[in-house]
């Protein structure tokens, strides 16, 4: 019996390798991976107050009852809720939020791996092949879709058919596709990014205007009590892009960055991939070439005939005739008619992520981001990279 | 091996065995060690709620409150029963059985809802014990602190603090400023039954409304009391006389908002306005006429002011009724708000929004 005791560190030994936590890995053949956005916007008043809300659960593969409501879906994003003004290049794991920005958001899914190098942990996988997909109102609260009531379970604002390819990278949005009648419709755009030969010292962005049709011509100029000059975007208008390092609330463009030509941005609700151009990751000549230094990117959008020189005082200019963006270190701007759009990004560097990684902190990263200007609004997402873990 | 020796390791397989279960996800018990009362007992014991109480007695509702199952139950103290005229026993029980039962049931829902369940937003519809909905709107943004959400029931406020999310043994109850009113008739039959209004009947005969009163389903109608025509000289031998090609059209298409499918409560300008977009708690209708109904709950007094705003846009800004009041209080009492019919809502009015002398083409 005394001789048996040495039995006792090696049932240890078993029993803890079986200790682990029991969990069965969800795997899915032949995948593709799919990235969703709701671009729809709320817009209630007195008179529309009982049209469906576009706060969504969006299911692929629904099992409808003989009503036409879904009582299971083979994939399920449920609260998803207006995208953000920054799609951020992965998802915030910490984050245990209800309501989603996009899908699949914070959700825990099978995440899509690094293809060719991009961190792709905000797509989801999904199965490839042809699927039926639809974008179901729901109430705005924190009741699971399926959970809900028979009298809350909304309407279908887009009902339609896909077709992805396994291993392709797509992203999808439901949008306005008409502005008078406001009839949603799913817009899906298969990436071409993973596939492109992209340097990694620049940083490249394309733009897309996925406005209704009849937007510009229709929608209101000025509304009371919004600051809307310079907001609206004609359907095709120049790119020039400027970099510039802040001194308190002066920007001040790099050296040879001031109103560079980059290109267009066309008007289209045709899902076809526009063309990527970029600017330097490190345009100063004096960095250290490991942090660019606090900046931001502006990019000016103007109309035929007009050029960022003669650009004195935009205000006065015809509807359409220009907007801006601007990303990044820009201070405490406000909307003016200069630059009526800002969006963060970065906090410090806009469209460069500067991030802690290895022993430097912060170290910049080269993107590459798609703006989509839609319905008077800038979107932007920004794709990077898998880089080195920090080391503290 | 030492005996310490073989007792660690025994400790230690003993550790690591319990340490090997799965380990699932736990939800916590909920709390019973206090058993609350039944929504019966409750209403029963509360003098507040003594008129309710002898309602719910009169139908034999008293006892299926005292039943399980979850009942959520938006309850009129003897405040509300005060502001509908009701302020005795007695004169609920000179009142219809069958009518009163059925008023009862409409102011419950199954389930068991406390405000924060609600979502945020307008219109949640649910099936009451009646069979007909009602609707629950929450304020869409945050009035102070959460749980005082300002949250209304077919228009009427549910009360703030201690008196809603009343949890009960077999359900909870939020107490009410005003009852809720179901018809089950349509805004025709509505109107057609009361004498005060046999001017508006009239009018809306002549320039051949009438009959979409009782066909468009949804309908709001703000519908003027005989004395509001009275005031502009306007009698049935005046309106009998009427041509309706001699006026714009909207001069009275405007009191059934042109029949555009719209369900608007009296409190329903509040909470969009919350939005704090321009315009959004406004029902615009053609010419430029724009219709705000107006709503205030003031938490200290505990009293509730409506009104109807009546407006015209010029360009951006929002300006004057040309044509008629820019102001206008619904008739007698804001009881006389959210009547609630098959295919729409009644509110009543003690003006005419716009004179029809000025309104001729």
């Amino acid at each position: 019996m005394k001789r048996l005791y040495f039995l006792l560190p090696v049932l240890c030994a078993v029993v803890l390798l079986y200790s682990c936590r029991k969990t069965e890995y969800a795997t899915l053949n032949s995948p593709a991976y799919l990235r969703v956005f709701n671009c729809i916007e709320y817009n209630q008043n007195l008179g529309n107050k009982d049209a469906p809300q576009p706060f969504f659960t969006f299911m692929i593969d629904p099992v409808l009852d003989e009503a036409g409501i879904p009582v299971s879906a083979a994939v399920t994003g449920d609260f998803l809720d207006q995208r953000a003004q920054w799609a951020m290049p992965y998802p915030d794991a910490a984050s245990n939020v209800i309501w989603q920005k996009e899908f699949p958001g914070t959700k825990r899914v099978l995440a899509a791996p690094i293809v060719n190098g991009y961190d792709l942990s905000s797509w989801a996988q999904v199965p490839s092949g042809k699927h039926h997909i639809i974008f179901r109102t729901r109430p705005l609260n924190n009741t699971p879709y399926f959970e809900l009531g028979p009298l809350e379970k909304g309407v279908t604002l887009i009902d339609t058919t896909i077709d992805l390819s396994a291993g392709e990278v797509y992203t999808m949005h439901a949008l306005i596709e008409e502005y008078v009648s406001q009839r949603p419709f799913m817009y899906l755009r298969q990436e071409t990014f993973p596939k492109q030969p992209f340097a990694d010292s620049l940083v490249y962005v394309n733009f897309y205007n996925l406005s209704s049709i009849n937007w510009f011509q229709l929608s209101p100029n000025e509304i009371t009590n919004q600051y809307l000059v310079s907001t609206k975007l004609q359907d095709t208008m120049q790119v020039y892009y400027s970099l510039n390092r802040r001194n308190g609330s002066t920007l001040t463009a790099i050296p040879g960055y001031r109103g560079v030509p980059m290109g267009q941005i066309i008007h289209s609700l045709d899902p076809k991939v526009a063309p990527y151009y970029s600017f330097p990751l490190f345009p100063d000549s004096s960095s250290n070439k490991i942090f660019a230094g606090n900046m931001s990117q502006q990019f000016g959008f103007l109309g035929a005939g007009y050029s960022p020189e003669a650009l004195t005082y935009p205000d006065n200019l015809p509807v359409g005739g220009y907007s801006g963006l601007i990303l990044g270190d820009y201070g405490n701007q406000d909307k003016t008619g200069q630059l009526p759009f800002l969006v963060r990004a970065d906090l410090r560097t806009g469209l460069i992520v500067s991030i802690h990684s290895g022993t430097t902190n912060p170290r910049s990263f080269a993107t590459v981001n798609t703006i989509e200007y839609i319905n008077r609004k800038f979107y932007v997402t920004t794709i990077q990279r898998k880089f080195a873990p920090p080391v503290y | 091996m030492n005996n310490f020796m073989k007792y660690k390791w025994a400790g230690i397989l003993g550790l690591l065995l319990l340490a090997a279960c799965s380990k699932d996800n736990l939800t916590p018990p909920i709390d019973k060690t206090t058993v609350p009362r039944n929504m019966g007992t409750f209403i029963e014991n509360n003098y507040d709620l003594s008129l309710l109480s002898a309602a719910l007695k009169k139908t034999g509702l008293l006892d299926s409150l005292n039943q399980a199952g979850a009942i959520t139950f938006f309850a009129p103290d003897n405040a509300a029963f005060n502001r509908i005229g009701i302020s005795t026993p007695e004169e609920i029980d000179r009142m219809d059985v069958d009518s009163l039962r059925f008023m009862l049931r409409y102011h419950m829902i199954r389930d068991r809802y406390f405000i924060s369940t609600f979502p945020r937003q307008m219109d949640n519809k649910y099936t009451t014990l009646a069979g007909e909905k009602l609707y629950v709107s929450t304020d869409k943004v945050d009035q102070y602190i959460k749980s005082d959400l300002y949250t209304f029931v077919n228009g009427a406020f549910i009360m703030g603090g201690a008196k809603r999310n009343i949890a009960l043994a077999n359900g909870v109850i939020h107490i009410l400023y005003r009852p809720i009113q179901f018809y089950k008739m349509t805004v025709q039959d509505y109107i057609a039954k009361d004498t005060s209004f046999s001017l508006f009947t009239a009018a809306m005969k002549q320039f051949g409304l009438w009959e979409e009163l009782k066909t468009k389903n949804p309908l709001t109608v703000y519908v003027p009391v005989n004395s509001a025509f009275e005031k502009y000289g306007i009698t049935a031998a005046k309106i009998a006389a009427m041509k309706p090609a001699a006026y714009k059209p909207i001069v009275f298409a405007i009191y059934a908002m042109q029949m555009r499918p719209m369900h608007i409560f009296s409190a329903d300008g509040y909470i969009i306005g919350g939005t704090n977009v321009f315009g959004s708690n406004v029902a615009f209708l053609d010419g430029g006429y724009g219709i705000a109904p107006a709503y205030f709950h003031n938490s200290n007094e505990n009293t509730e002011s409506v009104s109807l705003n009546i407006g015209m846009m010029y360009g951006l800004n929002w300006g004057a009724n040309p044509d008629g009041p820019s102001h206008i209080p619904y008739a007698g009492s804001m009881m006389n708000t959210d009547h609630l019919c098959t295919n729409g809502i009644v509110h009543v009015i003690s003006d005419l929004m716009l004179n029809p002398d000025l309104m001729k083409q």
